[in-house]
């Protein structure tokens, strides 16, 4: 069994700054001008495992992304990788920004963006070579891409561009996968494609803290989730996460159709 | 004609030839640098950028009078030039960091007053009874003709090196520009490439401002990409055709002003490169207007005949 990522409940739980623990959070704090968009947040994620982060819009999931990645800044709070600070150019840990952050109409090709992952290792000034475009096809081998390597890539689905950015992140070799919202808005088959690799990734002993809306699928795909509505509302093992009463903490008392559904589901 | 042709070959003597060369450089420069900066979405900026040069040549032109005794100083233009345009570019980061205006606003407020200050200097100037000072008046539109040989063989030299360092740089730029929030997320620092792409945009305008003049040095800094986007959606492909387009049009434009005495470069560079515009907005394959057209026209004739492929999910 997993270790659990609910630090507060007592035995078993993990302390802060624990080298053990590749993410470790305490008391983190984010405002915009004068609205706080997370409140004293704590969290500590297991060594490995596939990690939801749930909660309605405007919950600061995202923004906890960005936070503990240090691109927005803190009020308050720290954070720990693995019992350090993260050194964003360590290669430690591999962030999967929103489909909608970039511009698709970019004169770039699908296996362009996905050698992007190796820039670290080419390293400053020198040039993208055959060697690293080849590696990149192999990783859109690995989301079923290879065919459209070369396609430009607006001219891809939604789905399948969210497989590119999978792809670049799979070759950066990180031990810590940050997704921002990857399965919003894809088709079928992508979503297939995505959660199968997201598995593989946590069963090869990688943390993967992905940012998900659709409470639904949560238990089918997730061991672990952190419930967020600016302050932490639970953390654990999914089906401890997802019950009734921290749900409606969570969305209010309106709470609807799917997050009932949910919490079948996970019961 | 006659005139123009030997222009055209390098024929006009040595002098007409280098300019002619460095133009043709400078293009390709503003062609490399212009990319990156309209893929960046920093045109405008830039804009504002080579109309702040003003205030700071005209400045640096009264600092060389009062302390040598002489205006005309090159190196001291084109370092004062540097400056107002490096104060320029900060005062709109500055000004749009505020979020109290947008950042359209804030560069069209910058642009318009140092251009603003930088012509009141001007015709102060112009007041004095001083000689150099009809030189200063070369800078607003370009000459390549009225360029010193030693001055253009430096400027050919700083394009290369210039154009070189850009495409050096390609990786990190095509990296800001496309994916600003990986970049950051991954141990580079945005802010910092961003002062790259801006110093690479001083550095072309400080080369570039005796043969294209301020008020259109903006031009060899959009017009070619822009046309070399017609022509693909690879970036790769895209600063060769940019360079190719910008040293084209240089090349022309600079023949061009050595033929027809009262033509000012920049005006001329300018022309060439926006024939290259039109004329590939027109014809371009895929992206252009005609091929646009005659793929609608084809399918609506197709579905006319109940012959149109279902479109793929």
């Amino acid at each position: 069994m997993l270790a659990t990522t609910d630090d507060a409940a007592g035995p078993g739980g993990r302390t802060f700054g624990d080298p053990g623990s590749p993410l470790s959070v305490r008391g983190l704090t984010v405002a915009y001008h004068d609205r706080p968009v997370l409140w004293n947040v704590d969290f500590t994620a297991p060594p490995n495992g596939l990690v939801a982060i749930l909660g309605p819009n405007g919950a600061g999931k995202s923004t906890f992304l960005k936070a503990v990645l240090g691109l927005v800044p803190t009020l308050s709070g720290e954070v720990r990788f693995f019992g350090r600070p993260l050194d964003r150019k360590s290669g430690l840990v591999a962030y999967v920004p929103q489909r909608s952050s970039v511009d698709w109409d970019f004169p770039i090709s699908a296996v362009e963006v996905v050698a992007m992952g190796l820039y670290h290792r080419i390293g400053w000034l020198r040039p993208v070579r055959r060697r690293h475009l080849e590696a990149a096809r192999a990783q859109l081998d690995r989301v079923g891409l290879a065919d459209l390597a070369d396609r430009q890539i607006g001219q891809l689905s939604g789905g399948q561009q969210q497989r590119v950015f999978l792809a670049r992140a799979l070759a950066q070799d990180a031990r810590v996968y940050l997704l921002d919202e990857p399965l919003a808005g894809i088709d079928a088959a992508s979503e297939r494609v995505v959660v199968d690799l997201l598995r593989e990734l946590a069963a090869a002993g990688r943390t993967v803290i992905v940012v998900h809306h659709d409470l639904e699928s949560v238990a089918g795909i997730f061991s672990e989730a952190l419930l967020l509505n600016v302050r932490r509302i639970a953390a654990g093992p999914v089906a401890r996460v997802l019950t009734a009463a921290n749900l409606a903490r969570a969305y209010g008392a309106t709470l609807d159709l799917e997050a009932r559904r949910a919490v079948a589901v996970a019961g | 004609m006659e005139t123009l042709v030997a222009a055209l070959v390098l024929g006009a003597g040595w002098n007409s030839a280098v300019a002619t060369v460095g133009a043709a450089f400078l293009g390709a420069a503003g062609g490399v640098v212009g990319t990156f900066l309209l893929l960046r979405r920093r045109v405008m900026l830039a804009d504002a950028a080579s109309h702040a040069t003003l205030p700071g040549l005209v400045l640096a032109f009264l600092a060389g009078l009062a302390l040598f005794g002489e205006g005309r100083m090159l190196p001291l233009l084109l370092l004062g030039a540097g400056a107002s345009a490096a104060l320029a570019s900060l005062a709109v980061q500055a000004t749009a960091a505020t979020r109290r205006i947008g950042e359209d606003a804030a560069i069209a407020s910058v642009l318009a007053v140092f251009y603003g200050a930088g012509t009141l200097l001007l015709s102060y100037v112009q007041s004095l009874p001083v000689g150099g000072r009809a030189g200063l008046e070369r800078f607003l539109l370009g000459s390549a003709a009225g360029t010193l040989r030693a001055e253009a063989e430096l400027v050919a030299t700083l394009a290369l090196l210039l154009l070189l360092l850009a495409l050096l740089l390609g990786k990190e730029l095509r990296l800001l520009c496309f994916d600003p929030g990986f970049a950051e997320a991954h141990g580079w620092s945005t802010g910092r490439l961003d002062l790259l792409l801006i110093g690479l945009l001083l550095a072309f305008l400080v080369i570039g401002l005796q043969i294209v003049g301020l008020v259109l040095a903006l031009a060899l800094l959009v017009v070619p990409p822009a046309t070399a986007r017609l022509w693909t959606d690879r970036l790769g492909r895209m600063l060769p055709l940019a360079a190719v387009t910008g040293a084209l049009a240089g090349w022309l434009g600079a023949a061009f002003s050595a033929a027809l005495p009262r033509l000012p470069t920049g005006p001329a560079i300018v022309l060439v490169a926006a024939a290259f515009f039109v004329a590939s907005l027109l014809l371009a394959p895929r992206r252009g207007v005609v091929a646009v057209a005659v793929r609608r026209a084809r399918l609506r004739r197709a579905l006319g005949r109940g012959a149109a492929a279902e479109p793929q999910p």
